[in-house]
Order: C-alpha cells, then sequence, then structure tokens
C-alpha cells in the first residue's frame, strides 16, 4: 500500500516536473499573423547581449540555417540584408526604426522579419554541464513595425541529458541549433504559416 | 569521411533542385571561421572540401576562380552572399550551386569541440536550397570502454561529415524564386526634415544583372506627384523637387519599371515638412530671489521647460553679465540635457564677480527651427556685513545691529562672555536690525555671527569689550566732530 503512494506520488512528481519543464519555449501573440502567411521572410542581425564573443553571428546563422531546413520559407540572403542596413546606415547589431523597416520590407519584398537577442551564452563551467544559452526572437510586420509573436526560450546542455552523460549537448553550437529547432517547430505548430505548397 | 561526405551531396543532389547532379558544377567559397574572428577565414576546411568533391567526380570550380572573383568584385567577406554576387557568381564562374559556410567554433577546452554551419544556395535565382548545422564535442561522444572513441577536432570533423548523411537523404522540392533581377544598391533621401522653400532631393542606385534595356524610374511623393528621375550615370538616378507650404510627413516610393515585367515598388523614406520653432522656457527653482532675481551662491541649476516641444539637434548654454558681456558659453550637436548647471565661472573656470547674469538657451529641431529662451540669475558670494552701533543706556551700553547686504539673513547670534571667558548670554533672531543691551563691567568680549539664506557667512570676535568700546568711542566722537564738506574717501 504504501509503495504504491510512493509510486504514485514519483509519478506526479516527474509529470508536474515535465509540465514545468515544457513551458520553454514561451510564445506571446501580441498581434496576429496575416493570414496568408509569410513565405519569404528575412532574418535581421541579432544583438548580442552575452558576454560569449560573437554569440549573435553564430545565432544568426543558426536561426537562419534552420528556417531554411524547413522548407517552408524563402530566407532572403544574409548579404542582401547586410546591405540595406549599409545604405539606411543602420549599425550592426543596431535595431532599425519604423520608417527604416519599412524601407527594408520593400528593399526585400519582406513582410516579415525575424529580429533576435542572445540574452545568455556561455561555454560549460565544468565538463559534465554543458554551454547554456536564453534567447528573444521576436516577428516583426514590415509595415507597421508592430511585433506580432515574441519568443523567449533557454536550455542548457544538460537539460537534454538522458542518463549518465548520453543526450548532453556539449557544444554551444549543438545547443543554438536545438533550441532554435525547438522555437522554429513551436512557431510553425501555433500557425506561422510559409510557402504554400 | 569524404565518401560519405560525398555520398551526402550527391543524395542531396539527387533530390528536388538539385537532380542531375553530376551535371552541375559546384563553387565552394572560403568557410568563415567564427572561433577564430568575425570574417576570418578557414582555407584548410575549406580546400579539404573542395579537394574531396572533385577528386569524386564533381564538377568544382577552381578555388583560385573563386579568389579571382571575390578580388574582381570587390567581395572583401566570407560566409555570406548578396544576391547580386550570387547571380554574379552564377554568371561569371558558370557554377549552378555554391555552398557557402561559416565554422562557429572549433576549440579544445574544455574538451575538443566543433561546430559548421553550411548553406547550399542555387546561382539561377539566389535561393536557399539547404542548410544545416553540424556539431560535436568529444564529450557527448563517450562510448563503452572507450572503443573508436573521438579525441581530437579531426575525429570530430569526421563524425560531422557521417551525420551529413542520414540527413541529406531527404526528398526537398523548393520552390523557384521570382528573380527579380533590378535591385537598389543605394538609397539617398536629404534633407529628411525640410523648411519650406528647401529643396529635397532623392538619389538611387539600381542593378541589373540581366541584358536588358535601362528602366525607367519614378517618384511618388505623397499623395498626388510623380515625378520621373533622371538618370545621371549608367546605374544612378536623382529626382529633386522643392518642397510644399503644407507641414506634415510625405512618403516617398520609388517604382521601376521594367522594359519586361510588372513595375516594382520601393519605399525609399519620407520627409518632414516642419514650419512651427519649438517653444521652451527656462525653469530656475534657487528657492532664493534677491529683487525678484533667483540667486545663488556655490552652482545654480537651470532646467529648460518645453511648451511646444520637438527633437532638438542642437543647442548653445551662454552667459553674460549686465553690459552684455558674453562670459561663458557652450554649444553641442545633441539632444537638449534636462538641466544646465552654471558655477559662476567663466570659460577659463575663473570665478566672476557678484552680479546679475542673464542665461540664454538656444535649440535647433531637425528642420533647424530655431527656439530661445532666457533668464536672469544673481550670483551674490559676499557674506553678510553687520554694522554695531553703540548707545549708552540707563546704567549700560546698547548695541544696534543692522545689515548690509542684499540676500536676506538666515539667521544672527551674538555669543557675550564674561571676563575669563565664560558665557553670560546669547541673543539671536532671523531680522535685522536688533538692539543688545550690554553691561560694560560684566562683558569681556563678544563673538557675532551670521548667515544669509545662500549660505554666505559673517563672523566677528571681540575678545576685549573694553579697550574695542573706547576705540569705539574715539571713531565715534571724530566721525560726529567731522567738518561740513568732509569727504570720507579723502
Amino acid at each position: 500500500m504504501r509503495l504504491g503512494l510512493i509510486v504514485v506520488m514519483i509519478f506526479l512528481m516527474s509529470a508536474s516536473y515535465g509540465c514545468w519543464s515544457e513551458r520553454l519555449p514561451t510564445l506571446y501573440k501580441l498581434n496576429s499573423m496575416p493570414q496568408e502567411g509569410a513565405c519569404r521572410i528575412a532574418v535581421l542581425p541579432f544583438v548580442n547581449r552575452s558576454s560569449y564573443p560573437l554569440a549573435d553571428a553564430i545565432a544568426y546563422r543558426v536561426l537562419m540555417s534552420k528556417l531554411v531546413a524547413t522548407n517552408q520559407f524563402d530566407v532572403a540572403q544574409e548579404g542582401d540584408v547586410r546591405e540595406a542596413f549599409q545604405f539606411l546606415r543602420i549599425g550592426y547589431g543596431q535595431q532599425p526604426d519604423m520608417e527604416q523597416l519599412r524601407i527594408l520590407g520593400d528593399y526585400l519584398r519582406i513582410k516579415l522579419f525575424v529580429v533576435g537577442e542572445v540574452l545568455e551564452l556561455a561555454e560549460p563551467r565544468e565538463i559534465s554541464a554543458g554551454p547554456n544559452m536564453a534567447v528573444l526572437i521576436k516577428i516583426i510586420d514590415s509595415r507597421t513595425g508592430q511585433v506580432l509573436w515574441s519568443t523567449y526560450h533557454k536550455r542548457s546542455g544538460d537539460y537534454y541529458r538522458k542518463i549518465m552523460h548520453y543526450g548532453v549537448i556539449g557544444t554551444v553550437t549543438g545547443l543554438a541549433d536545438q533550441i532554435f529547432k525547438e522555437v522554429v517547430e513551436l512557431w510553425i505548430k501555433e500557425g506561422f504559416r510559409g510557402c504554400q505548397k | 569521411m569524404s565518401r560519405i561526405f560525398l555520398l551526402c551531396l550527391f543524395l542531396l543532389m539527387l533530390s528536388g533542385s538539385f537532380s542531375d547532379a553530376f551535371d552541375k558544377k559546384i563553387a565552394v567559397f572560403p568557410l568563415e571561421d567564427l572561433s577564430v574572428s568575425s570574417n576570418a577565414i578557414n582555407l584548410p576546411v575549406t580546400a579539404r572540401i573542395i579537394d574531396e568533391l572533385s577528386h569524386n567526380g564533381f564538377e568544382v570550380c577552381p578555388f583560385d576562380k573563386i579568389i579571382s572573383f571575390m578580388v574582381r568584385d570587390k567581395i572583401r567577406w566570407v560566409g555570406y552572399l548578396d544576391t547580386y554576387h550570387i547571380l554574379q557568381a552564377g554568371k561569371e564562374l558558370g557554377v549552378d550551386f555554391i555552398i557557402l559556410g561559416t565554422i562557429t567554433q572549433s576549440k579544445n577546452d574544455p574538451y575538443p569541440s566543433f561546430g559548421i554551419a553550411l548553406n547550399f544556395i542555387r546561382t539561377s535565382d539566389a535561393k536557399n536550397i539547404y542548410s544545416e548545422v553540424y556539431s560535436a564535442a568529444t564529450y557527448e561522444l563517450h562510448r563503452v570502454l572507450g572503443i573508436s572513441e573521438p579525441k581530437s577536432r579531426e575525429d570530430l570533423l569526421r563524425l560531422i561529415m557521417n551525420r551529413i548523411t542520414s540527413v541529406c537523404s531527404s526528398e526537398r522540392d523548393v520552390g523557384k524564386s521570382d528573380g527579380t533581377l533590378f535591385e537598389l544598391s543605394h538609397v539617398s533621401l536629404e534633407p529628411r526634415y525640410a523648411k519650406v522653400g528647401e529643396k529635397v532631393t532623392c538619389t538611387v542606385r539600381i542593378r541589373s544583372v540581366k541584358d536588358e534595356p535601362a528602366p525607367s524610374l519614378l517618384l511618388r511623393v505623397g499623395s498626388d506627384m510623380v515625378l520621373p528621375m533622371n538618370r545621371l550615370k549608367e546605374d544612378t538616378y536623382e529626382a529633386s523637387w522643392v518642397i510644399g507650404e503644407k507641414e506634415g510627413v510625405y512618403s516617398v516610393t520609388l517604382v521601376i519599371q521594367r522594359p519586361s515585367g510588372e513595375p516594382r515598388e520601393f519605399f525609399v523614406g519620407s520627409y518632414h515638412i516642419d514650419l512651427a520653432a519649438p517653444q521652451f522656457v527656462l525653469d530656475i527653482n534657487s528657492g532664493v530671489k534677491v529683487n525678484d532675481v533667483p540667486a545663488f551662491k556655490d552652482e545654480i541649476l537651470i532646467k529648460p521647460h518645453f511648451i511646444k516641444g520637438k527633437p532638438v539637434t542642437r543647442w548653445s548654454f551662454s552667459i553674460s553679465d549686465e553690459s552684455e558681456k558674453q562670459i561663458f558659453y557652450e554649444e553641442k550637436m545633441d539632444a537638449l540635457p534636462s538641466d544646465f548647471v552654471w558655477k559662476g565661472v567663466n570659460n577659463s573656470g575663473a570665478p566672476v564677480p557678484d552680479g546679475v547674469y542673464k542665461v540664454m538657451v538656444k535649440i535647433w529641431d531637425k528642420t533647424q527651427n530655431e527656439a530661445v529662451a532666457r533668464n536672469k540669475v544673481a550670483l551674490i558670494r559676499t557674506p553678510p556685513y553687520l554694522l554695531i552701533d553703540i548707545k549708552k543706556k540707563d546704567n549700560g551700553i546698547m548695541l544696534n545691529l543692522t545689515k548690509k547686504g542684499v540676500a536676506p539673513l538666515a539667521f544672527w547670534r551674538m555669543e557675550i562672555r564674561d571676563k575669563v571667558n565664560g558665557l553670560i548670554k546669547t541673543e539671536e533672531g532671523d531680522e535685522l536690525p536688533a538692539e543688545v543691551m550690554l553691561s560694560p563691567e560684566e562683558v569681556g568680549g563678544f563673538v557675532l555671527t551670521a548667515k544669509d539664506v545662500l549660505g554666505n557667512l559673517f563672523r566677528q570676535e571681540i575678545k576685549e569689550f573694553g579697550p574695542w568700546l573706547k576705540g569705539y568711542g574715539k571713531i565715534k566722537e571724530m566721525t560726529d566732530n567731522r567738518p561740513a564738506g568732509w569727504v570720507e574717501d579723502f
């Protein structure tokens, strides 16, 4: 009887832990997405708020790769985004204002932008821990400058541990890859529609 | 390792848009190495991929040709390209696909780790065909008994290539991009804030990779003006116009009409017609006013307060004396600060004499509309001075205290001591004139202090009351008996 109770308690605890841990990534739907979706999108340069060097560039390439890999979006070339930033005199890592977003939108033929900040990125402090990463990613309407969706995600490499060292993500690249994969999957699940097939 | 990588690429090319893989030509651009720095090149890994592909039957563009292309087209960066250069690469190098990549990490500490992001792009329409991120660390890959366990970055790279195989086998159906070939390479619209009568100029530079006749370019300004753009050079167009008299924000849209195809519209910016200058006043709350002028001793806070606020691009702050001579001046191309502090000094940092000074703040908005606000301040550093008049009254002496100085008194105090310096009594107050009664037999001395509301302090100490009284009597006698027409300053 007592053993049964303990088993039930362990089950409930693990279930509640599962619920808690599933809260991330957190998606805030601040405004509605365009009904027709957005086939062509652009990722704007990330802002690096972490102390990890070039975390913005790493995050940019990884997120872009994840969006291309879905095969649902026509992602604007990074070179085009950078060139537009240059002629609009927007510093790299600086966020464009509303008017600049509109110009960028027309120039890149884009309705929606993805902008992001790396809030935290750190190599493992001890060998068994894995790296840490936290990001904030927003989907912005190029015509109005409104934030449509905002997503916060945070994970450590250790989170993915299954047993012993198995499952632990030991690289910042691998962790960024996993985090952005989860974010993009959530977006698609929540109705972010790409190119109509 | 190389075979697996090539198999992957082969599978990738078999599927979807990479069909007829061996008929297609590939260019592998230098990989960016973020583990070193931004825009660092990793030639060994790049060369390795090129060698492996070419040794296994793929038609790979020679690396020196790619470098020549980059030099010729002034491409000074790695890891990414813009549409124009992707299309140009297709044309100049004769390649169907390009591979751009970034090494995101390559470390040995705390354990060997490696990460790479690869992007496969079709050159016919500059479309991303496939992209993937590969990473591995030795810590993730500990094996039972350590058999075939990766120990170095080289081992990891080999494994990463293995992983590509499983990922690439999926079918990929990527549509064609609409491939708009005209692109803007530069846009400028100046000025963004204009006054009536000023001229606004819009300059654009376009690029084309098709051998088409030049397009016609129009500008739509606001809702009712359409202007043709003049071709200055082969790729540069310009239009200028004198702005109207109606205040507001005017959006400017560029319309590119190609000989073949639909017109393309680009929003290129907006400009503001701004007629009204900002309005503001200077608030000075020193707490003390002398003759209705805010007064200070050490420093004074001057706060601009907007009545009609607008963004300020430039300001000047100046102080001049009553003869309009400027003694302090500061100017900056910046937003207006929330307050100014003047410490009663000139531009060299030297203190200026007491007096009334005129403060002037001038501001310019984005249209260079000018606004000025003025106020006055009084600088008082001289302490108050107390005059003592002595009169005999009954058996004692009456001291009559009066004040000289413009600032009101905060307090005055007189400590009267006996001949052995013991305190007999203290007289004090916050207003003058006042009278203090003393008995000359008892009094040995006194200390008289006074402070004005600005904090300037007056202090006079008489240690020997008797001799001071005699001396005062003689001066008084001389003053009272001076002949008519006596000139004090003589």
